[in-house]
């Protein structure tokens, strides 16, 4: 396992503010100890991977670990922010996890398509949501070999 | 006997009054020792037709005895006598002395030969002179003589030609007559006779042409054609005596006679009759023809007025040839204008200049129809007037090159399509709203719906040690309802997708849908210990899914409601029949040995959110049957439920095996 100076972080892109309040209790109920960021659509989302506007200071710091990105949000839904991270020369490896309420076998494809790593539907209870958090965070944080960029500083 | 009255041929000759003065008294000359010494015999009447005088020549001449021909004897007595012994009938005798006594007129004289029985033809010259005496002389004129003057030589010649002329008027096909100034009978011939057979004893020299009419037309020898006798013969008069053209005739016998006369120089008449009846029943032949033909045109024109369609035909040139009462009417054209022999472009500038269309129409309409590729197909046209009605033109081309045109006022139907056409489109509207609701239904409620899930999750979990228990009550009922409506939203969601999640129809093996059916309900078959008895199932064309669906909402309710203490059976089977129309239906029947039903509810148990059942004893959303309803009937079939309460149900589903292939998944 490689070590770093700073700790892995994840980002969140949901919409809706009930939603960003679970997923942070369910992080926090999973004792995973992450930093998570929450951005509220496809815009933002891009302008934080980008550090442009607000996120500006972060230029230079390690991308994320992982990003849960939810397909249905207004500006820009998650499926076009997909897909411009994956046509990024800079951004196409972040591993990208769509938390969704759709069950659309179309959206299912699509994103496949696109190179999403995982495609999981928002639970209905607030255990199963505890459970999908617990199992992801620690999949991608302490299980697998994240590429370079989203651990180390970026030159 | 005929052979004797032929042989006398009547010539009439003009008489000089003039020549004939009366007698001279000569002193001391009876009129007796005249005739004696006369070498001529010679007959003197007076005024009332008796004998005066005679000579013995007279007498031998003519054959008759010397008390025959005694002084006091009638002329008519004397024919009569000749007659006999001529051997004429002695009904037709009085006849022919009674015209020859009233046509011996003063002034007129006659001439007749006969053969007499010595072999040598008579010469007998009766002539009545003014004063009303009648002279009749008698000479042999054939017998060779010898040493004859010259003008007795001429008379001969004469008398020779005179003889080709009879026989020339004999052997002619025609019937000839002349008549003399008072229109009295000179001169015929056997064919005369031959075409008046009815009048044959009448007819003989000095008859009155006007009574020989009157006695043929009272005999009936002619049709008269609705004219009364008197009618008749004034008009047949009026013709002979004013001759211009050739007058027909109509004859009782069957025949038609043509007789052309004319007027001659003297004043009387002369005239030829032929038999035309050959021709004459050719015309009236084509008469009737025509006439027949004249009541089919009436036929023709009548259908062609009553038409509902409009219809003119133009010839290769593009001039209107027949034109009906509709076209007319449909157009507000004037017959006087619009008549055969006006051309098509003629025809669409009236009509434009009634303001039925603009002239670039009319323009564009006739380059259209002078399109040499149109030339030859049929074409239909629709064409909207400026009054707003719609005509469909059809324009169909003819052997000879013109066309045949229908119109029909279609307006009616047109504004029926757009009707339709716009109930299409609020139709598909709605139909796009509807699909819009079934995204809405499936994400936007679905979102709030979990949320209250969640947060319930979330109360209970968290503050479960400090919520008194009908608090946790509560939250247990808001999680009930909340994963009912969410039921609910996806039931109606299946049932919605019925239509707006079709896919095309393809043939699907129900045996291996059953299968997939049997393998997702495996858990609820073996907790229930159910028996599914299966037969073989067809293949049919339809929607793998929706099929799939309506075979696990059955199967699925079959296991459903089941007795609390009997093990469910269920039985699946199929069979195939034909409908009326000989195409084969598929028929499956799903059975089962549950709780059954009311047979009065066989209807309603189909309609959506219907339930017989409360949710305490049965689940379920009431949609389950209402979406199989939907989906037999998108493949054209139907389906029907039966129950008995306590004895389980029957659901029988008949659908067509093949689906018309112009269904589009929608």
């Amino acid at each position: 396992m490689i070590k770093s100076n700073f700790p892995i972080r994840i980002v969140v892109a949901d919409d809706d503010a009930d939603d960003r309040m679970m997923i942070r209790d369910a992080f926090e109920e999973s004792k995973l100890g992450n930093p998570i960021d929450f951005v509220e659509d496809g815009m933002e989302l891009m302008e934080y991977l980008n550090r442009e506007g607000k996120y500006a200071n972060l230029t230079g710091q390690p991308y994320p670990g992982f990003i849960l990105l939810d397909l249905n949000m207004p500006r820009k839904d998650g499926r076009t922010a997909l897909k411009e991270i994956k046509e990024s020369a800079e951004l196409h490896r972040i591993p990208i996890v769509i938390l969704t309420t759709s069950k659309a076998e179309e959206d299912i494809i699509k994103t496949y398509n696109l190179g999403v790593n995982s495609f999981i539907c928002k639970p209905v209870s607030f255990d199963k949501l505890v459970d999908i958090v617990k199992t992801v965070g620690h999949y991608w944080i302490q299980i697998v070999a994240l590429p370079p960029e989203c651990q180390r500083m970026i030159a | 006997m005929e052979k004797t009255t032929s042989q006398v041929t009547y010539l009439k000759e003009a008489d000089s009054s003039a020549g004939y003065a009366a007698p001279e008294k000569i002193p001391g000359m009876e009129i007796t020792d005249v005739f004696a010494g006369a070498d001529i015999g010679l007959a003197l009447f007076d005024t009332q037709l008796s004998l005066l005088a005679c000579n013995s020549l007279y007498r031998t001449l003519c054959g008759y005895l010397p008390k025959e021909a005694a002084s006091g004897q009638k002329l008519q007595e004397l024919i009569r006598i000749s007659y006999s012994r001529m051997n004429v009938p002695v009904d037709e005798i009085e006849g022919k002395i009674e015209r020859i006594v009233s046509s011996l007129v003063p002034g007129t004289s006659y001439t007749f030969r006969y053969s007499a029985p010595s072999g040598s033809i008579v010469e007998v010259r009766r002539r009545r002179l003014p004063n009303g005496t009648v002279v009749e002389t008698a000479r042999e004129i054939d017998t060779p003589v010898s040493g004859v003057d010259l003008s007795t030589q001429y008379e001969m010649i004469a008398e020779k030609s005179r003889s080709r002329l009879t026989h020339a008027l004999e052997v002619m096909a025609d019937g000839f007559a002349l008549y003399d100034a008072s229109d009295r009978l000179v001169l015929y011939n056997k064919k005369y006779v031959d075409f008046s057979p009815m009048a044959a004893d009448i007819i003989m020299p000095g008859v009155a042409k006007e009574e020989l009419l009157r006695e043929s037309t009272r005999r009936g020898a002619f049709v008269l054609n609705g004219r009364t006798q008197e009618e008749y013969v004034a008009w047949r008069l009026e013709r002979h005596r004013n001759p211009t053209e050739p007058v027909e005739v109509q004859q009782t016998d069957g025949r038609w006679i043509l007789i052309t006369e004319k007027r001659t120089d003297d004043g009387g008449i002369v005239g030829t009759r032929s038999d035309i009846t050959e021709l004459k029943l050719r015309e009236l032949e084509m008469l009737r023809i025509s006439q027949q033909l004249h009541a089919k045109n009436i036929h023709f024109d009548t259908a062609l007025s009553n038409m509902v369609q409009g219809l003119c035909m133009f010839d290769n040139e593009q001039r209107l040839i027949v034109v009906n009462r509709r076209y007319l009417e449909i157009y507000g054209f004037s017959a006087e204008v619009v008549k055969p022999g006006i051309t098509l472009r003629g025809l669409m500038e009236y009509s434009v200049s009634l303001g039925n269309y603009t002239t670039e129409e009319a323009e564009r309409a006739l380059l259209e129809r002078n399109d040499p590729a149109r030339l030859r197909i049929r074409t239909t046209i629709k064409q909207r007037l400026k009054d707003g009605r719609i005509i469909a033109v059809m324009n169909e081309p003819m052997a000879d090159g013109g066309t045949i045109a229908t119109y029909q006022d279609i307006t009616e139907v047109e504004q029926n399509a757009e009707t339709m056409l716009l109930y299409t489109q609020k139709l598909e509207h709605s139909n796009r709203e509807l699909i819009d609701f079934a995204y809405v239904a499936s994400h936007d409620l679905q979102e709030p719906l979990r949320k209250i899930e969640a947060f319930g999750d979330r109360l209970i979990k968290k503050y479960s040690d400090i919520l008194p228990d009908d608090g946790k009550m509560f939250v247990d009922r808001m999680h009930n309802a909340a994963s009912r409506m969410r039921r609910l939203i996806n039931d109606l969601l299946s049932y919605s997708r019925v239509t707006t999640n079709a896919k095309p129809f393809q043939a699907v093996a129900l045996d291996n849908v059953l299968a997939d059916v049997l393998s997702d309900l495996q858990i609820r078959i073996e907790e229930n210990s159910a028996t599914i008895d299966a037969g073989e199932l067809p293949v049919l064309e339809g929607d793998p899914t929706q099929l799939r669906q309506l075979i696990q909402n059955l199967v699925g309710n079959a296991l459903k409601f089941k007795k609390p203490d009997v093990n469910p059976i269920v039985k699946i089977s199929s069979s195939q029949i034909w409908d009326n129309q000989g195409l084969p239906q598929i028929v499956i029947t799903v059975e089962d040995n549950g709780i059954g039903f009311d047979n009065q509810f066989k209807d309603q148990i189909f309609t959506i959110f219907q339930r017989l059942h409360s949710r305490n004893e049965y689940e379920g959303t009431g949609i389950g049957l209402a979406t199989c309803r939907k989906i037999v009937e998108r493949h054209g079939g139907f389906i029907v439920g039966s129950g008995e309460p306590g004895q389980g149900s029957k659901f029988t589903i008949t659908m067509p095996q093949k689906q018309n292939s112009l269904e589009i998944a929608s």
